[in-house]
């Protein structure tokens, strides 16, 4: 069985680099990532992955939401898993809008990821 | 003479008998009146003088008024509360009485003393009497007088109105009276003018009244919905911190983990020890975003979703380790629930890293409860079901940094830690539940 294909887009490259590292050392593979909304929908579409873990906020106008619904349009069977550092009710309402795979709330543990992308 | 606004004087007692004399007085002059004895009140007091006696009595309003004057000073030796509506009807009735008389001498001497009730009494007792009233009822501080002297709306708009509606209709009559007297109008169409005046100026000061309570009302409503405003203002800002706080924490945790990525094995267990901490530092602010009260968060849910977190993070379900928690549950503030928390995490990982060899398994329990020695203290106790610590090998090695963080916690709370060694390790800290009042920050 191929390693799973896992797409990151975190606004802070510091915590995306943390992601990534936590991925491959876990067998994991990283196939792209995007930290801002601009070029996020396309690198997603271009990799194909089999996971994305998505940031919520990602300053700008549109956020980690939009960019998931308009992900699963297009390739329907992406497992998206939201991580997301505002956990109230109205924030988490409109991410289970996009029927997620997993949603995790910062500060996540390695732990998380890997039980998440499981 | 009469008035003291204070109770508990000891001049009260001497107050109160004076002016329990002057209503006896006040009341026999009454009776006197009533029962038509032509010799008068002096008569019955001194009889033997009775040759050199010639007044016969107050009038009834001047008895009724001092009457009152002295139920009024009685009422002002005990405390406002339970007396002040009855002082302020009695005062204004006998303030009514001697009101009337000097009005109705400005305006015709003969037509008073024609009624029997102010027969005889003179201008200067009625000038007097209406003082005497004023005195009273400024110094009780409170009642219908002093509303004209405050610097509220109200009193502001008071003083406005009380040029038209008190000395505005007593000018017109004063005029009216002189017409009449100079034959320009007569006595009935002067009542007709006095009717109308009435109700015109009790009108303007109903629409008077009505248009500042609505511009209050409508100041109070913008102010409301301002009040909202910044309410909401506020609630978005303290969410937009605690979400920048977890940010921070995560980016530590990220930190941490690259850091910790050099190594391998025994020597990468303080980083993730670290993770773990600043997971239950980040905990605590994620339950507080969901609080419904921004600074307190419940200890059970708390506590539950730690140990969840804890062993997620530590594979407990790979390595057949329980983890119970039972809590009797309160609101606690974040200070508090931080030092509960990492108290917790230190006790809990301390167990798992010591308590169990690689394949044991076991069980550890964290409750939290009121201490049953000292309900005024609550109890924190983890328990594991390992093999305990080696009391020399502890020796040699030395208290760790976790044994240290655990014990800053513990002074922290100002709570006293217990530890016992019976199949397993209990550590019982008891710390008082006064503190999760002393660290509310007062605003």
């Amino acid at each position: 069985m191929s390693s799973k294909r896992v797409a990151i887009v975190e606004d802070d490259v510091l915590i995306a680099y943390f992601f990534h590292d936590i991925c491959t050392s876990n067998g994991m593979e990283v196939v792209g990532m995007a930290h801002q909304t601009e070029g996020a929908l396309d690198m997603i579409l271009a990799a194909k992955p089999d996971f994305v873990l998505m940031d919520v906020r990602l300053g700008g106008k549109r956020d980690g939401v939009d960019i998931g619904m308009a992900a699963h349009e297009a390739l329907p069977g992406l497992k998206l898993v939201y991580i997301t550092g505002s956990n109230e009710p109205p924030s988490l309402q409109r991410i289970r809008s996009d029927n997620p795979y997993k949603i995790l709330i910062k500060p996540v543990l390695p732990a998380d990821i890997i039980e998440a992308l499981a | 003479m009469l008035i003291s606004p204070l109770t508990g004087r000891k001049s009260t007692p001497i107050l109160r008998s004076v002016a329990v004399i002057v209503a006896c007085i006040a009341l026999a002059d009454l009776a006197v009146i009533a029962l038509r004895l032509a010799n008068g009140i002096d008569w019955l007091v001194l009889p033997f003088w009775a040759d050199r006696l010639t007044a016969s009595s107050m009038s009834v309003a001047t008895a009724t008024s001092l009457f009152l004057v002295s139920c009024c000073a009685i009422l002002q030796t005990f405390p406002p509360g339970s007396t002040g509506r009855t002082f302020t009807i009695l005062a204004s009735i006998g303030l009514l009485l001697p009101s009337i008389a000097i009005v109705g001498h400005l305006f015709d001497t003969h037509a008073v003393l024609e009624v029997f009730v102010f027969a005889t009494m003179a201008i200067h007792t009625a000038v007097l009497l209406v003082l005497l009233y004023f005195a009273m009822m400024l110094r009780s501080r409170g009642g219908w007088l002093w509303l004209l002297f405050g610097d509220k709306v109200g009193s502001v708009a008071a003083r406005r109105l009380f040029p038209t509606v008190v000395l505005g209709p007593f000018l017109f009559c004063l005029l009216t009276v002189l017409a009449t007297d100079a034959g320009l109008m007569s006595a009935n169409f002067r009542i007709t003018l006095l009717a109308i005046l009435t109700a015109s100026v009790g009108l303007i000061a109903i629409v008077h009244n009505a248009q500042i309570e609505n511009a209050a009302n409508e100041r109070q409503a913008e102010l409301l919905a301002e009040l909202r405003r910044t309410v909401a203002d506020k609630n978005l800002l303290i969410r937009e911190i605690h979400h920048r706080v977890k940010n921070n924490l995560q980016q530590i945790t990220a930190l941490i983990a690259i850091e910790a990525a050099k190594y391998r094995g025994d020597e990468r267990a303080p980083f993730d020890a670290l993770s773990g901490r600043v997971q239950a530092l980040g905990l605590v602010h994620q339950l507080l975003m969901q609080s419904s009260r921004q600074s307190e968060i419940s200890v059970a849910t708390f506590l539950t979703d730690l140990c969840d977190s804890i062993s997620r993070s530590h594979f407990l379900l790979r390595r057949n380790i329980a983890l119970e928690v039972e809590v009797d549950d309160e609101d606690v503030l974040l200070e508090c629930a931080v030092t509960i928390g990492l108290l917790a995490n230190e006790l809990v990982t301390n167990s798992i890293k010591h308590a169990f060899g690689e394949q044991e398994g076991g069980s550890i329990r964290v409750s939290y409860r009121a201490d049953q020695n000292n309900r005024e203290n609550r109890l924190l106790v983890v328990q594991d079901s390992g093999r305990g610590i080696d009391a020399q090998e502890l020796a040699k090695k030395g208290e760790g940094g976790g044994m240290r963080i655990i014990r800053s916690l513990v002074a922290q709370l100002r709570g006293k830690m217990d530890m016992q060694q019976d199949n397993g390790t209990r550590f019982a800290i008891s710390f008082p539940s006064m503190i999760f009042e002393e660290t509310r920050y007062v605003v």
